[in-house]
């Protein structure tokens, strides 16, 4: 037998399904209006409302969850079925339809942080995409002259940076392109400034920095739009964002990563010095190696003189009071000690110079530099004017005592295979190949025997 | 010979007047070329050699800020050159 409902009727609380329902809202709501759950996500959508539904799950239970498009906005991260997250929102009771969900509001990873996990994931894709290749990497200007620079024209980085540029190469020419380096409008400004220093051009190499601080502070430089600006650059680009330990997405697209903003100047910009080194060492070898060859011919007009064909033109020689040697020898001490002389004492000015605050002295420290230069110069091209003098008159000399005027008197010739004059049978070897140039007509001959002494 | 000499005297940057420069160091250290070829190496080595002197001076020292519109569009003045300022740091 079985009771009658309705005879209980007075004795019993009996709630309509709306109310019962409510008195569930009001409870559930009261009670978890902000709350963290930790959980793994699942059945993920995401239409094109821009909400996103889901489901946190773990081992024992399930918990349905929406968040809204507002909210989903502020994620740095995407997320994925599987993830295992750390939510924070509150309960909210759908009376329609008896059900019950968690409006969330912030959603992290759990594990890593969602700043790191936005970073590999976005680090992935373009690595995916070739944006960090090798082979796109390019070659910074051995000397560049004209730099353009994206930062805080406020920030320590430029400050640094250009500190350390005039430091080495006093005459720079730097453009900077002010932007926003932390904050939600930093990424766009810096990409900008990426393109609009390629559009106008003329400048030799970019660099993108900013000082240190925070990841949230580094963020822009973890960008996208920034990474791609730097990708598609023209112009060859350093970065150097923050201290040695921090590596950021703009640092894997550009060409050199600099460990610190004044580490970007050193790797832009080498010592003017270095340079003016290199070049006055060149300078040395060449007027070197011309001074041997001159002392080659002196030699050979020395041990030419020793001949009787050639006494005659000698006896000329010294009738005209110039001796062959003396000039070769004073053309070349000439530009030596000049060259070096003064080489070397602006060498001595310049570490002068640097030894003093170069903020302040520049502008004397210049003018004397100009005008140790137009020394330099003036000496140059007095020395240089007496050694081709000398060789002038050397050339003329040597035309007279050019074998071919006496090769009618029975002298001859003779050349390597290789084309080059013989003139010790030491650069010979029995078996070579050997022509001779008479005054008419020419032989070719193989070295049968030979004796490296002098015979005549 | 009179191509390689104008290209010489005319090199396109720093980089390639430093390259050249040593490609006629060693040709005259090899002591292959004839009296004559050498004394015009001798010459445009001098000339590479200033050409590289005048680079390392060329630009003037300047640290400029550009100055932007509210889109991050560089302003130029009436004539169309681009606005810029001095760049004051202090130390």
């Amino acid at each position: 037998m079985s009771f009658s409902p309705a005879s209980r009727d007075a004795e019993r609380t009996i709630y309509s399904v709306g109310d019962i329902t409510r008195d569930i809202k009001l409870t559930l709501e009261g009670k978890f209006h902000s709350l963290w759950v930790a959980g793994e996500l699942s059945n993920l959508k995401r239409p094109s409302s821009g909400h996103f539904y889901f489901t946190l799950k773990d081992d024992k239970a399930q918990l349905p969850a929406v968040m809204f498009r507002s909210s989903a906005r502020t994620l740095r991260f995407r997320p994925g079925d599987g993830m295992a997250v750390l939510v924070w929102g509150r309960i909210s009771v759908y009376e329609p339809r008896g059900a019950y969900q968690i409006l969330v509001q912030r959603m992290e990873p759990r594990g890593k942080g969602a700043l790191q996990l936005a970073f590999e994931q976005l680090k992935e894709k373009l690595a995916q995409e070739g944006l960090f290749d090798d082979e796109r990497k390019r070659e910074l200007p051995l000397l560049p002259q004209r730099i353009g620079i994206v930062t805080s024209p406020t920030g320590d980085a430029i400050r640094d940076l250009c500190r350390i540029l005039h430091r080495r190469y006093p005459n720079l020419d730097v453009l900077v392109y002010p932007a926003k380096v932390q904050g939600s409008l930093a990424a766009a400004e810096i990409a900008k400034g990426v393109r609009v220093l390629n559009q106008l051009g003329g400048f030799d190499v970019l660099i993108v920095t900013r000082g240190g601080g925070s990841l949230e502070d580094l963020w822009p430089f973890n960008e996208e739009s920034v990474a791609r600006a730097i990708a598609t650059s023209a112009i060859p680009i350093v970065s150097a964002v923050g201290h040695e330990a921090d590596f950021t997405i703009a640092d894997f697209a550009s060409d050199r990563r600099a460990a610190t903003p004044s580490a970007a100047a050193e790797l832009v910009v080498r010592r003017k010095e270095d340079f003016e080194e290199r070049v006055a060492t060149l300078y040395g070898r060449m007027d070197k190696s011309v001074g041997l060859r001159l002392e080659r011919l002196e030699n050979r007009l020395e041990r030419g003189a020793g001949h009787g064909a050639f006494d005659a033109v000698r006896h000329g020689v010294e009738q005209r009071g110039q001796r062959v040697d003396e000039a070769v020898s004073r053309a070349r001490t000439s530009v030596e000690r000049h060259v070096r002389g003064l080489s070397k004492r602006l060498g001595e000015s310049k570490t002068r110079l640097e030894a003093r605050r170069p903020d302040r002295r520049l502008g004397e420290a210049k003018e004397k530099l100009t005008a140790l230069r137009a020394r330099l110069d003036a000496a140059e091209l007095l020395a240089r004017g007496r050694a081709r003098e000398a060789l002038g008159s050397l050339g003329a000399k040597l035309q007279a005592l050019s074998p071919l005027g006496v090769l009618g008197r029975g002298y001859s010739l003779t050349w390597t295979a290789q084309g080059k004059l013989l003139s010790r049978a030491r650069d010979v070897a029995v078996g070579d190949r050997v022509r001779i140039d008479l005054d008419e007509g020419r032989l070719r001959c193989r070295v049968e025997d030979k004796d490296d002494e002098r015979t005549i | 010979m009179t191509n390689e000499q104008s290209e010489a005297i005319r090199p396109k940057d720093f980089e390639e007047a430093l390259d050249k420069l040593e490609a006629i160091v060693r040709e005259l250290e090899e002591g292959e070329l004839t009296l004559e070829s050498s004394l015009a190496r001798y010459e445009q080595g001098v000339r590479l050699a200033r050409f590289c002197s005048g680079k390392l001076e060329e630009a003037e020292k300047r640290i400029e800020m550009l100055q932007t519109d509210e889109d991050g569009e560089p302003k130029r003045d009436r004539t169309g050159s681009l606005r810029q300022t001095p760049l004051e740091l202090d130390e």
